[in-house]
């Protein structure tokens, strides 16, 4: 049997709808997204959904209290907020720079968490 | 003649790309902003989303300001950060810092001085006046800058794009938002954010609801939400009490023009933004504007092309370079909400930005024998039609129409 989803695609403002057609279990084919970039978010939307994670680490001696942080690659989207808790426990030291690695596999799955801010030190 | 620097006024992204592009023209640019570090409100925005179409790549809003700063200081750009521009007369820029107030006797100035928030005043809630009302962007600051937390249990009026981030982002450290509450029937962000900023966490939207009363004495102890009708009046009996500390407002954003009237150039009193022709010079010679000052943009990444118009125009400007005369008013036909510029030259192509009053399918924008035809069009985004010169055949006024073309 095969079943149809109507999902959103956020990768880009676009947010174009596309038809995921599902059977057994497995996306086998999708319809209405503008680029080829909606067909393996569509996909995975259905079957397990990824979003990248941005969230803040505390800093430690630096300009701002906070440094912005990303996932270097999606996590799934049910760890989104577990994750954000776990960022928001992390204390790094001035300075930083935009792209440093903070924790190696963050996530458990083999995504990073990256600076997204160069910030230096106070004073 | 050249000797004389290109002023830009705000470092956020308009400012840094509008200087960028002047640099590459072969000015002397000189970038004044009042922040420490560049990037303007991109360094509270550190969700993705910016640099898809401008830098190939998706990034953080952080990420953005980096680069934009990177490329401008590679091209050459003079940064005065902490400084406050006070006034710009004629073209010179009046500026103030920590030595003092100075003159810069500028060849051009472009205008990248952003928006502001609408604030709770502008927006008649009854009620008491507690602690604990903040407007969404300032919430974002609190957040993702100083690291505190505005709120635990949070309502979000309006459902802008900076509201509906914040519903996410408020969420994700920890708080949990109520509701988002939308006067409107339809949401005013992007669709893509209903999915992944209220979808994603199980936060409710009303459309058609509003606030109608802020409850607490010393902080925010509630709000009363109400169905509205057409006419955006409450409707009796459809009222129902939510508990909570923090109302954000995510109500509108209005372009920002305290430095462009010192100019004495024109704003126009609908949407507050400056008055530019289609080479996005405002009313007063030489002074340039773009960006949100000139009206908001949803994505950063349309911005920067007109950011990067005004920087070469402006350049030019300086060097000499005379522009064909824009006589040619460009008249709204009622259909748009706002369309820039004000005035076309007919002598060459111009990119024509508007957005639309009410949601349209399968419509045609024209403009003279020029005409495109739109899938879809909606209130909440900006889109852009660039018309070829020879199709403004009419030289006493530029019409843009829309034609329901279903």
């Amino acid at each position: 049997m095969s079943e149809q989803h109507v999902v959103t695609c956020t990768v880009c403002p676009n947010g174009c709808e596309i038809t995921v057609t599902v059977e057994n279990g497995q996306a086998v084919s999708v319809s209405g997204n503008r680029c080829k970039r909606g067909e393996p978010y569509a996909k995975a939307e259905v079957v397990n959904p990824v979003r990248t994670l941005t969230a803040l680490v505390r800093l430690n001696g630096g300009e701002c209290a906070m440094c912005p942080v990303k996932t270097s690659r999606p996590v799934f989207k049910k760890d989104l907020k577990a994750l954000a808790e776990k960022a928001l426990s992390i204390t790094v030291d001035a300075p930083v720079r935009c792209g440093d690695v903070l924790v190696s596999d963050f996530d458990g799955n083999g995504a990073d968490l990256l600076a997204a801010r160069s910030i230096g030190a106070k004073g | 003649m050249t000797d004389k620097p290109v002023v830009i006024v705000g470092g956020g992204p308009a400012g840094l790309i509008a200087a960028t592009a002047a640099a590459e023209q072969g000015a002397n640019v000189i970038l004044v902003d009042r922040e420490k570090h560049a990037g303007g409100i991109l360094n509270q925005c550190i969700h993705t989303g910016f640099g898809l179409a401008f830098y190939k790549e998706e990034l953080t809003g952080p990420e953005f300001a980096e680069r934009a700063a990177a490329s401008a200081l590679v091209k050459g750009v003079k940064f005065m950060n902490e400084t406050s521009v006070l006034s710009v007369s004629g073209k010179t820029v009046s500026v103030i810092n920590e030595h003092g107030v100075s003159d810069i006797d500028a060849g051009a100035v472009v205008l990248c001085t952003g928006c502001r928030e609408r604030p709770r005043g502008a927006l008649h809630i009854p009620g008491t006046r507690p602690a604990g009302v903040y407007t969404a962007g300032l919430a974002q600051k609190l957040v993702n800058i100083a690291g505190f937390l505005p709120g635990k249990r949070i309502v979000i009026l309006g459902s802008g794009d900076i509201g509906l981030i914040m519903a996410r982002r408020l969420t994700l450290e920890g708080a949990e938002v109520l509701a988002v509450v939308e006067v409107m029937p339809a949401p005013g962000g992007l669709r893509r954010n209903i999915v992944q900023c209220l979808d994603d966490f199980g936060i409710p939207l009303y459309l058609s609801h509003t606030v109608t009363d802020i409850r607490g004495k010393n902080r925010v102890e509630g709000v009363t939400i109400a169905k509205v009708d057409e006419k955006f009046n409450p409707v009796e009996g459809t009222s129902f009490d939510l508990d909570c500390d923090t109302l954000l407002l995510s109500v509108g954003l209005i372009p920002e023009n305290e430095i462009a009237e010192t100019a004495g150039a024109e704003i126009d009193p609908a949407s507050n933004g400056m008055l530019v022709d289609e080479n996005l010079m405002t009313t007063v010679d030489g002074v340039f504007g773009c960006g949100n000052a000139l009206h908001v943009h949803n994505l950063v990444d349309d911005l920067a092309v007109e950011a990067a118009q005004a920087g070469k125009n402006a350049a030019l400007y300086a060097a000499g370079h005379v522009f064909a005369p824009c006589t040619i008013p460009v008249v709204n036909d009622g259909a748009f909400g706002n369309v820039v510029p004000a005035r076309v030259s007919g002598t060459q192509p111009a990119v024509i930005r508007f957005r639309v009053r009410r949601p349209q399918k399968g419509a045609a924008v024209s403009v003279g024998t020029f005409s495109k035809r739109f899938a879809h069009l909606q209130p909440n985004t900006m889109e852009s039609v660039t018309v070829p010169a020879d199709a403004f055949t009419d030289k006493k006024e530029a019409v843009l129409c829309l034609n329901n073309t279903l």
